[in-house]
């Protein structure tokens, strides 16, 4: 579903992803773990589109229409339309703009891509609803504009939330576990567990094993320093747990 | 401006005797006190020369036609509409269906001279600039609109300019007063509107409130004149004690205009809200002049105005609060946030503060931003396409200033802003 060759990004003239391999195929959860500042959010945010980076070397291969295709130079919302999602480490709030309106657009927008009818306002809002009872979310958040005075939590939410209205594909999920207590992490868990199937996967980006005990990796990567240094099973998040990252630099 | 001898020639004699005396003393005051440039600090930002060397002429009754077309956007069969046109007042004033409060409207022409003492006089004797001295020589009738005392207006009284001449560089200087009793309560829409293709008029209008103690008057004023045109608009209002002003002022037409809002806050505890909108594309040019004097205690002002800008157009943003020193526990607030769109468009804003009491609570800010990156990105990871975000984001920008309105007259204006958002900004 997803092929990552060779991927390089220099940002000022320093490499912050050094050749970066990874191929995720339908059905699967990969992790990725590593120290601070090993690349992660980078990499994260360049399967996205953000347009900050830009590739120095590599490719990007997404299936679309069941061809292998160069997203690179897709814009974001083209990736998000073709079934591409990220859910944001830091969700940006937009003042003015209500949160109801905004999934409906974006809703609507992978909608016409599909070639399917949009949604009116009242089933949409009967469609949101339901979702929001599954991560328990307050109702109070539906007219809010988008993130404002969200606590830490209820943004995380909220960017599940999006994910189980868009149903994406490939979504890669970047640290939503950081500044979650336990009962969120594991409302947000039960989200991403209920959206798994055998057509969809998911890159869980995260500094501890802790939430791949809710969300169960079949593969797991260690990022360092712009590269990946090891790929094994679900059993290295453990080890890492264990033993730190500084053991791995060697191996 | 060539021909405004010859404005004036034929518009000397028109008006009733009250109006021909003040008509002769303002044109004098005008002529030589002369025109201002941007060496005077409140048009630094505005550059008045192209309209200097206009040929203008009066417009002339017979020009205007019908002019429904234009006034479809902001037209309600519930309000009390008084369609100006050209600057001519019709024939005869609408009819004030018996739900209407007993508001009164009357033309100048027919204010006897007793009435002019009493109610409309303060205005004509308070200090007057070029432009509001030139509207009074040059205009032939005015409209004075009456609320009396304790009535409550339901329906909205629209006062609609039109410029429905298919000639252009022509002259138009409407004017309207509104006293309202105390207690009284009425909601204006003021729209200039456009109804044909003619450039480089100039509209200079002028507009006095007097509010009496209690009484509320919401003003909405529209500008929305073919993107030729100049535009100048007086508006001086003055409040008595615990009564209440509440504006908005939607600039989206015009080549060049210049809003000119005065305050006088007289009594105590009066209340003031003032909101502005511009949406600037082009070579359009807009200045906000805003003056509030805080003279009594207790009086509480609050500011916002915003603007999105794009192309070549400019904006000027100068908000001045007054607060003398008897104006003890007064409060005031000012902020002017603008969004740049464009790389050539620019914008100058002056909020200012001027301070004479010592137990006050004032605050003033402006920022001036560009459309934030990262909030564009999150929106486009959705699937939103850029365009969309954009305008997204923009009236997202805009909506703060309608928020807490429920009225029905800025419901109209939102609709008719949204459009204008979606051209403006892509």
């Amino acid at each position: 579903m997803l092929e990552i060759k060779d991927l390089t990004i220099e940002v000022n003239g320093a490499e912050i992803l050094k050749g970066i391999n990874l191929s995720v195929k339908k059905g699967e959860v990969h992790a990725i773990m590593g120290p601070n500042g090993s690349g992660k959010s980078t990499l994260a945010k360049i399967i996205a589109g953000h347009p900050d980076y830009t590739a120095t070397r590599g490719e990007i291969l997404f299936n679309i229409n069941n061809k292998m295709v160069s997203i690179l130079d897709l814009a974001p919302e083209d990736r998000a339309r073709a079934g591409l999602f990220l859910a944001f480490q830091y969700p940006v709030e937009i003042p003015g703009v209500s949160n109801s309106v905004f999934l409906r657009a974006a809703f609507n927008e992978i909608c016409k891509y599909h070639g399917a009818a949009e949604m009116d306002p009242l089933d949409f809002d009967a469609y949101l609803r339901e979702k929001m009872q599954l991560l328990f979310m307050d109702e109070k958040y539906v007219n809010r504009p988008v993130n404002v005075d969200f606590s830490g939590g209820e943004k995380k939410r909220n960017e599940i939330l999006q994910m189980a209205i868009l149903n994406p594909r490939l979504a890669v999920l970047d640290e939503t576990d950081s500044g979650l207590d336990v009962d969120s992490m594991r409302v947000v868990a039960d989200g991403v567990n209920r959206l798994r199937s055998g057509e969809n996967a998911f890159i869980v980006i995260t500094h501890y094993q802790r939430l791949l005990n809710y969300i169960v990796p079949d593969v797991v990567h260690i990022l360092q320093n712009g590269r990946i240094v090891r790929t094994a099973g679900r059993e290295l998040a453990l080890e890492v747990e264990n033993k730190g990252y500084d053991w791995l630099k060697q191996g | 401006m060539a021909r405004l001898e010859e404005i004036r020639k034929a518009s000397k004699t028109k008006g009733p005797d009250w109006l021909l005396v003040r008509k002769e003393a303002a044109w004098n005051a005008a002529m030589s006190a002369g025109f201002p440039s941007q060496k005077d600090e409140d048009w630094k930002y505005t550059d008045l020369s192209p309209l200097l060397t206009l040929p203008v002429e009066p417009f002339r009754a017979s020009e205007g036609q019908a002019a429904r077309k234009a006034l479809d956007k902001f037209f309600n069969p519930q309000d009390i509409t008084v369609v100006i046109t050209d600057g001519h007042l019709p024939e005869e004033l609408p009819f004030i269906p018996a739900e209407a409060g007993g508001v009164i409207l009357k033309k100048f022409s027919a204010v006897r001279e007793q009435e002019f003492r009493d109610c409309l006089a303060p205005a004509f004797d308070q200090p007057q600039d070029i432009f509001s001295n030139l509207n009074t020589a040059l205009a032939d009738d005015g409209l004075w609109i009456h609320v009396p005392r304790q009535s409550r207006i339901q329906p909205v009284i629209h006062i609609c300019h039109i410029i429905n001449t298919p000639h252009s560089a022509r002259l138009c200087c409407p004017r309207v007063m509104i006293t309202a009793e105390p207690l009284a309560e009425a909601q204006i829409l003021m729209s200039f509107l456009s109804a044909t293709g003619a450039a480089d008029c100039l509209t200079n209008a002028l507009t006095d409130i007097a509010i009496g103690p209690g009484a509320q008057i919401a003003l909405t004023m529209v500008q929305d004149e073919h993107h030729g045109n100049y535009h100048v608009h007086s508006t001086r209002v003055n409040q008595h004690k615990n009564s209440s002003f509440d504006s908005f002022a939607l600039i989206t037409g015009g080549h060049l205009t210049r809003n000119n809002l005065t305050l006088t806050l007289l009594g105590e505890g009066a209340q003031t809200v003032l909101k502005g909108l511009y949406l600037l594309k082009a070579a359009q040019h807009a200045d906000n002049h805003i003056t509030v004097n805080h003279i009594a205690p207790r009086g509480t002002s609050t500011q916002l105005y915003k603007g999105i800008l794009n192309g070549e157009s400019r904006a000027v943003f100068n908000g001045k609060i007054y607060v003398h020193p008897e104006a003890q526990e007064t409060n005031a607030y000012q902020l002017n946030r603008n969004l740049l769109m464009g790389e050539d468009c620019r914008i100058n804003t002056k909020p200012q503060l001027e301070i004479f009491a010592d137990n006050v609570k004032c605050s003033h800010g402006a920022t001036v931003g560009q459309m934030d990156d990262n909030e564009l990105f999150y929106l486009q990871s959705r699937g939103i396409p850029r365009k969309a975000a954009v305008s997204m984001l923009a009236e997202g920008f805009v909506k703060e200033l309608f928020s807490k309105n429920q009225d029905t007259v800025r419901d109209r204006l939102l609709s008719a802003v949204n459009p204008v958002i979606k051209t403006a900004v892509c």
